[in-house]
């Protein structure tokens, strides 16, 4: 390759895995992010779901007794 | 208004003045950091200028010192119910503020007065210290009023919390930075004292003035939403 | 629980699809079609698909166009938080301080990302991992303010103090952004230069994916914030509904109670 257009892409390679890095960093950061919101919210919905129907069965309980 | 706000300046330091537990405690313990930076500096050669530190190891010194003074005028507040006497009297929050604000800025200026002659005596002696060295008065002053503007604020949310001094460390030093920068510029320029350095020093007075009247603004605004029961 | 939460809102769904399309546009124009950006000078300038170039052509500078959009997307994160924090202290409403938390949580990420970007373009331009140059420097004070905000909602016990002192924190902290981002940059240093960086005009091909990712990740972090705030105010809802049986199975309890002595 002609010398000139070399040392023109000199930094390149070098540069790669650096600007790949840096995007998938902030991706990672994104992802586990989303995740963890993600993983809490479904929990908060599990928990509010059991309390609703234990509360409908107690509710039902009381209105069959009065 | 004013004989108010004297009123309360004068309960804090009479407090201080029979207890002493402030200002000992900061004394104390910057002369311990002292005795840290000798040995952290022990492996220096003899040849080391140490003009070009000298500026940052002051102000850090400073600055740890005043999270224990902060700390320390709140603790009493805390003791006994004094917080809600106080509160219970009929004088303007700002006033509280404005006072406590004072309070620690004369212990501040308290403890560098007896300080930066014990650092001078410590480690510049066999430096040749500039002539307008004297200058650093100005940026001391400035650094202690916007450390004590924001610490006294940061410090009443603090106080009542469970791990209150580590908190107070963690929320002051972020907010205190860009002061630290433009205190610990304008100080070096004072210090080494050449002549482009000394152009750099009335801007870093500058940035640090700015800095100050921003941060004490909004603190004050910002207090009556910390002082409450 | 997510595809819930999406499904019921379709403005959501659409905005999260305009948003990562925008970035992929940005990610793709930066990489196919912007011109690499100029370096140090050539020996002797050389000619590269027809045209003249006398200067290195540099490929790190292609960070820039996530990076950027990144960490202004975490600066108007805080700018919102500093407007909820001062609506709570104003009017009081819970809800205002859900807001703020969510808007901290965003920027607390994109804060991060930011950094991380920004550390390892340092390290490419400047050959180490870590240099106290004034944007690295305001981006770690920006992460410590955001993690101390955190750490003091954590340590404070009363929930109405929480709020209030969160509030004042994270009016100052939002003041103190233009500050460090100035303070860093004037403060004359005796010993270091700052270079400053004259940023040149940017043309269309360069402007463009910067401007779609700019408004990609704002509003990626527009939905990350709904995303959030929808997870506090469930929580809330969990809370509510505790309360609720709770008081529902005291009351019980003391009707048995009753029917057994009887």
């Amino acid at each position: 390759m002609d010398p000139l257009l070399l040392e023109a892409y000199s930094t390149v390679i070098s540069a790669v895995p650096f600007v790949v890095g840096a995007y998938i960093l902030i991706w990672v950061a994104l992802a586990v992010f989303v995740g963890a919101s993600y993983i809490k919210a479904r929990r908060i919905q599990k928990e509010l779901d059991a309390l609703k129907s234990s509360l409908e069965h107690l509710k039902e309980d009381r209105s069959k007794r009065a | 208004m004013f004989t108010k706000f004297l009123a309360l300046l004068k309960k804090d330091l009479l407090l201080e003045a029979r207890s002493k537990t402030v200002l000992s405690s900061m004394l104390i313990y910057a002369l311990l950091v002292l005795t840290i930076y000798g040995a952290a500096l022990s492996q220096t050669a003899d040849n080391f200028d140490i003009l070009q530190v000298s500026s940052g190891l002051l102000w850090a010194l400073i600055v740890f010192t005043s999270l224990i003074g902060l700390n320390k005028t709140f603790s009493h507040e805390g003791e006994a119910g004094a917080l809600y006497a106080l509160l219970l009297a009929p004088f303007e929050k700002s006033l509280v503020f404005l006072s406590k604000l004072c309070a620690n800025f004369i212990f501040l200026v308290l403890l560098e007065v007896i300080v930066v002659p014990l650092f001078y005596f410590f480690f510049l002696q066999t430096s040749s210290l500039s002539v307008q060295s004297v200058l650093l008065i100005l940026p001391l002053l400035l650094g202690n009023v916007g450390i004590a503007g924001v610490g006294t604020l940061l410090a009443s949310i603090t106080q009542r919390s469970k791990s209150g001094d580590i908190l107070l460390a963690i929320l002051l030093v972020p907010l205190i930075f860009p002061l630290l920068l433009a205190c610990v510029s304008a100080s070096a320029a004072v210090i080494i004292g050449s002549a482009e350095l000394m152009e750099g020093f009335m801007r870093s007075c500058g940035i640090a003035f700015s800095y100050d009247a921003i941060m004490l603004a909004a603190s004050y605004a910002l207090y009556e939403f910390v002082l409450r029961p | 629980m997510k595809t819930k939460l999406l499904s019921s809102n379709k403005l959501v769904l659409a905005v999260v699809c305009i948003a990562l399309l925008l970035i992929l546009l940005d990610i793709f124009m930066a990489f196919f079609i912007s011109p690499l950006v100029r370096g140090a000078r050539l020996s002797e300038p050389v000619i590269i698909v027809g045209q003249m170039v006398a200067n290195k052509l540099l490929f790190s500078q292609k960070i820039f166009y996530l990076h950027v959009p990144v960490a202004l997307s975490s600066f108007i994160a805080l700018l919102f938080t500093a407007v909820f924090s001062i609506r709570y202290l104003i009017k009081r409403d819970p809800l205002d301080d859900m807001r703020a938390y969510s808007c901290t949580e965003i920027a607390l990420v994109f804060v991060l990302a930011t950094m991380a970007s920004g550390i390892l373009w340092t390290r490419f331009e400047w050959g180490s991992w870590w240099v106290w140059e004034p944007r690295l420097t305001t981006y770690f004070i920006l992460t410590l303010m955001v993690l101390a905000y955190f750490v003091l909602r954590l340590n404070i016990e009363d929930a109405d103090r929480e709020a209030s002192f969160a509030a004042v924190f994270g009016i100052l902290a939002f003041i103190n952004v233009p500050i460090s981002f100035f303070v860093t940059r004037i403060v004359p240093s005796s010993i270091h230069p700052v270079i400053f960086r004259t940023d040149s005009g940017l043309s269309s091909s360069m402007l463009i994916p910067f401007i779609a990712g700019m408004i990609g990740c704002l509003l990626l972090s527009f939905v990350l914030y709904k995303l959030r705030i929808s997870l506090k105010k469930s929580d809330f809802e969990l809370q509510q509904v505790k309360e609720e049986f709770e008081s529902l199975y005291k009351k019980r309890l003391k009707e048995k109670r009753v029917v057994g002595d009887k």
